[in-house]
């Protein structure tokens, strides 16, 4: 059965990552390292989050002199709401009283 | 050997730094940005080995674009081109080597001494199908166009080169002669006329072998449909 989209769990890794501080914008290599991804694992993820409208993007100037801009992140309204609504179903169902004894 | 790692890790740091800046050439412009932003923080990885592993995501997500435009203007072929494709491509590679072995550099031993790699060789084909139901196979039914793909590029390869031995060996008669296993087989033929004996294999195989090697073509890309059926299951739609 095809999965549903943004579900695979690295995906969930960087929405969770994200959705932690909704708010401040994030270095791409701050998340990899955080989550322990590879750049070729979360770079196509914020790819297809953008694409969706779901990831802000915007290049900031570089604290000291001579260094690259660098491309930072921060999840939309459309994104946050994603995050949520992915999160909340990937959470395992709670188990009712007396069951799987 | 403190020299030698730094050295090792300056050597990473280059080459971290040159296949970011070809990915970011090789990216497409949809893309570009994406990769030039992994590029920028290429400053802040530490350590050369680190700075490579980084570099190395950026170039698959260039690749990873370029492969997809490539597999849509591959399905966007005709459906006779996409299912004959890979039987053309071989049996043309197939159609200049035995040009080549036959008439410009004749060989002169016979097939026993190369039975190993014959062997190769039918390994290497059955495998060649696989590949071309794993490629050109369509949804829905990958099983089924799988195996009508691998069919196609086996009984195309048998065809052509059957044709191919067919046009050299009536050409060059003289030359193809000259080989033992041809010799020994003539002369135990009873035929009297070398052409009559050289034809009579060929047109008798222009029979047979596209239906055998067809069959094996057919098993084998619908092998290749099917494994390719299950890995798109089992790839996640989107991330």
């Amino acid at each position: 059965m095809p999965r549903r989209p943004d579900a695979s769990p690295q995906t969930l890794q960087v929405l969770a990552a994200l959705l932690e501080a909704p708010d401040a914008w994030q270095y791409g290599y701050d998340l990899s390292r955080r989550l322990r991804l590879p750049s070729g694992t979360l770079y196509p993820i914020l790819v297809r989050l953008a694409e969706r409208g779901c990831l802000e993007t915007r290049w900031v100037e570089p604290e000291r002199a001579g260094r690259p801009a660098r491309h930072t992140y921060r999840l939309t309204a459309d994104g946050r709401a994603l995050a949520r609504s992915r999160l909340a179903a990937a959470r395992p169902a709670p188990r009712l009283a007396g069951e799987g004894a | 050997m403190r020299s030698l790692l730094r050295r090792g890790d300056r050597a990473c740091g280059a080459a971290a730094d040159a296949v970011a800046r070809w990915s970011a050439r090789l990216a497409e412009p949809s893309r570009r940005a994406w990769v030039e932003a992994l590029r920028a923080e290429l400053d802040i990885v530490d350590g050369g080995p680190a700075r490579l592993l980084w570099a190395l995501g950026g170039l698959s997500l260039a690749c990873g674009t370029r492969r997809r435009s490539l597999n849509r203007s591959w399905h966007s072929w005709p459906a006779l081109l996409r299912t004959s494709a890979f039987g053309l491509a071989l049996a043309a590679v197939l159609a200049v080597g035995i040009v080549w072995s036959n008439v410009i550099v004749p060989s002169h031993e016979s097939d026993d001494e190369y039975t190993f790699w014959y062997l190769v060789f039918y390994a290497a084909l059955l495998g060649y199908f696989f590949l071309a139901g794993f490629v050109a196979s369509r949804p829905p039914n990958r099983l089924l166009s799988g195996a009508w793909v691998g069919a196609a590029t086996a009984v195309l390869v048998a065809l052509i080169v059957l044709v191919t031995f067919i046009v050299i060996d009536n050409l060059f008669l003289d030359v193809v002669m000259q080989q033992p296993d041809k010799l020994n087989g003539f002369q135990r033929s009873g035929l009297t006329s070398a052409r009559d004996y050289v034809n009579q294999g060929l047109f008798a195989g222009l029979v047979g072998v596209p239906i055998v090697l067809g069959a094996f073509g057919a098993a084998f890309g619908a092998l290749g449909g099917l494994v390719r059926e299950r890995l798109d299951h089992r790839r996640p739609a989107a991330a």
